[in-house]
Order: structure tokens, then sequence, then C-alpha cells
């Protein structure tokens, strides 16, 4: 079932074509929000009001380009928000793997992502969006240009400047 | 060359350490999370779509969604139901006056059949005509009788006006002085009763539901969530790029 007939039988209350996009995409949502907020049931939620609001305006949706990408883009759009919301309260829960056995480089480990997160979301737009598309949703260039409306090959310069910038603003912390 | 060659390397950097934070972060979902998820969107479907009424009903007919040959279906298909619900609601307005009337009790040792008891319904004079075609009918019936039939002589005038006037006698088209007489029964049209078609805010049931979508329906827009902060040192073909992307749903 492509993007278009599936948004039709969800806007039309099939159950079972809404329980297969959300099988299919709330995975990656989750972890798109989970990195930008740093706390997964904060990104639960965040994700539950992405698929609700979703559905309320697929109705609007043309068929125009990949449902999961829309999504993803809605989602990072609010996990960006919740963070803004939250900030300065201690919001970060993320497990690191691998971390019992030195107790040390865990807590260096999560003060380290704590100071990536908070970059990210410094980073004025249209960077901040083009960063957590490309590295925390994880699509490609070709498919942020095809989220976003936006030419390869400014998606391919807003990547560059954004990670510069964001050299800036971590300093020290990736050169160690 | 050199800063081009130092700034790449320090983007590489970047991105190994965007690359790696997203390793270690990725999570997978709860137990249940798609359960809840469908819960929740459904609950907040149903109940919207309660609240909704029949805003769905300008969303349902310009729906991209479905196949353009049924468009003209859906049309017809909407406006039988906005008729439908008009009739309805003018059926529900109309006052008793323009019920027939209810029969009288019968008196005993009358027992006259039900039509003749019952008050005749009185025939509607000619409502649809105005009261100017009625000043025009007047005059086009009266100047034959001024052109034709020269002005009675005085003692004539006398003689009708001595008469006493028959009450079967109609005067019309005999004495050119009577002008009046006759035609009263043309210019009362304009006060007519008005039938379930005449009322005027029939065809407006419908117009107060406004679909959302956009009004009432949340914005899941991207685009409309928050917008750019611009940047100084930004490309030519990026802003381009930026205008033409921003809403790209």
């Amino acid at each position: 079932m492509d993007d278009r007939a599936l948004a039709a039988a969800i806007v039309a209350g099939d159950a079972v074509a809404l329980r297969h996009l959300i099988d299919r995409e709330s995975g990656r949502l989750l972890r798109a929000c989970v990195r930008v907020v740093g706390d997964v049931d904060a990104a639960a939620d965040v994700v539950q009001e992405t698929f609700i609001g979703a559905v309320a305006a697929l109705p609007g949706y043309r068929g125009e380009g990949d449902l999961g990408h829309w999504l993803v883009r809605i989602a990072v759009r609010r996990a960006l928000r919740t963070r803004r919301l939250y900030r300065g309260e201690p919001l970060e829960q993320v497990d690191v793997a691998g971390s019992d056995d030195e107790p040390d480089n865990d807590l260096l480990q999560r003060e380290r992502d704590h100071r990536i997160r908070d970059a990210v979301a410094a980073l004025p737009e249209p960077y901040r969006e083009m960063i957590v598309l490309r590295y925390f949703a994880e699509l490609d260039p070709l498919a942020i240009a095809s989220a976003t409306g936006t030419p390869l090959e400014t998606v391919r310069t807003r990547l560059r400047r954004g990670l510069a910038r964001l050299r800036v603003e971590l300093g020290d912390e990736v050169a160690a | 060359m050199r800063r081009q060659g130092r700034e790449r390397v320090d983007a590489l950097d970047v991105e190994r350490e965007l690359v790696e934070y997203a390793a270690r972060t990725s999570t997978d979902a709860p137990t249940g999370f798609a359960d809840r998820l469908v819960a929740a969107v459904m609950a907040t479907e149903t109940s919207a779509r309660r609240r909704r009424g029949l805003a769905w009903l300008p969303r349902w007919l310009t729906s991209p969604l479905a196949p353009v040959g049924t468009i003209g279906l859906r049309f017809g298909a909407a406006i039988a139901l906005l008729l439908a619900s008009a009739l309805v609601a003018a059926a529900a307005v109309l006052p008793l006056a323009h019920r027939p009337p209810v029969d009288p009790p019968s008196t005993p040792g009358r027992s006259l059949p039900t039509f003749l008891t019952a008050s005749p319904t009185p025939v509607a004079p000619r409502l649809d005509r105005p009261a100017a075609t009625a000043s025009v009918h007047e005059t086009i019936d009266e100047r034959p009788s001024a052109s034709i039939s020269p002005r009675p002589t005085h003692a004539a005038r006398r003689h009708v006006t001595d008469e006493t006037p028959s009450p079967t006698s109609h005067p019309r088209g005999s004495s050119g002085d009577d002008e009046d007489d006759g035609h009263d029964d043309g210019g009362s049209g304009g006060s007519g009763n008005r039938g379930p078609d005449a009322s005027d805010d029939d065809g407006d049931r419908g117009d107060d539901h406004d679909g959302p979508d956009g009004s009432t329906r949340p914005s899941a827009s991207p685009s409309d969530e928050e917008g750019s902060s611009g940047d100084d040192d930004e490309d030519h073909h990026d802003e381009s790029g930026d205008r033409s992307g921003q809403d790209g749903r």
C-alpha cells in the first residue's frame, strides 16, 4: 500500500491502516525525538502528539513526498519545542550502553551528550533542522531535500555550515 | 585553501561525534508503545469527529485523496443532503396557520359530509402577480371603453345615477364612470402567503460548520510551527531554496 492510499484509508477511519503506519514509523520517530529531547518518556509523548496531529491533518496530505519523512519533520519540530520548554531541567535519562564498568566515564559521557544536545538545539534555523534531520532522524540529504522541499545542494551547504557552527559551539569537546 | 581544509576536518570531527552520539542513544520503543499510540489516536479522532459534526463535509468534497471521477457524485450527494436538511428544518419552522383547518365538531342531527362542514379553503387570489401588473391591467381594460363608447349625455348619466344598483349586476364595462369597480383583485398579490420555499434561511443550514482544517483542526504542517531565524552568511541559492521549501507540504 503506497502512502497516498494509506493516508486515504486512515482518513476514512481504517484502524488497520493506522496501525500499519504507526508500526512502520514510530520507532524512527521515537529515536529521533529521544536524541533531541534526551528523555524516553518525554520523547514518547512527543511521538504520540505527532501522530495525533498528523492524523488530524492527513486530509491535507496530497501524496507528494514520503509520508514517513513528513511525520519525522513534524516530530522533530515538536521535539525541539519540547526541548526549549524543558531547558535547564534534568531531562536526560538516556541509558548509555556498556557504561556499568566505568562510572566516571558514564558521567562524562552523559555530560558530553548533554552538551551535544544543547549545541544542536542552540543552532539557528535552518541549520538546526538540517542537522537534526540528518544525524538524529538519520535521513540522507536527498530525503531531507524531498521532505523540506529544499534543493539538494542547498541541503549540503547547510549541513556543512551547521557542522562548522557546531564545531565552534562544542569547542574542545570535539578535539578531546 | 588551508582554511577550507581545516573546516573540513572540523566538520568531519563533529560529524563523527554526532554519529557516535546517535549510535549511543539509539533506543527501542517501549513495550506496548504502538498499542498506546493507536489507542490515543483513535480516541482523539473519534471524539474529534463527533465534535466536528458536519465539518467533514467540505473537506470530504475537496479531498485530493479521493478519485477525481467521484467529485460530481460527491457534490450531488452533498446538495441532496443539504436540501433534505433544509426541508426538515422548514417543516419544523412552518407556522400552524399554513396547515389545513381542523374540521369543526359535528352537531347532532346534522350528518353532513366532512367536506361540507369543513371551512372552505380560501382560493388564493393571483398571488404571483405583482401590483404593477394589476395597474397595467386596469389601464388596458379601461381604455377601450373610453375610446369606443362615447361619453354618455347628461340625461343618460342622470338615468344611470338614479337607478338603484343591483347587488348582482357587475358594473364592469357598462359605465365609464365606475373606474375602480371590479379591479381590486389584481393588486393584492404582494401580500400572499409564503410557502416553504419562500423561507430565506432554508439553504444556509450547513454554512456555519466550517471546515478545519484548518480552522478547528490542529495544524500538523511543519511549516507553521516555527519560522527560520535566517542567517547572515547564507548563500544566495540557500535563500531561494529556503523560501520554496518552508511550506513544502
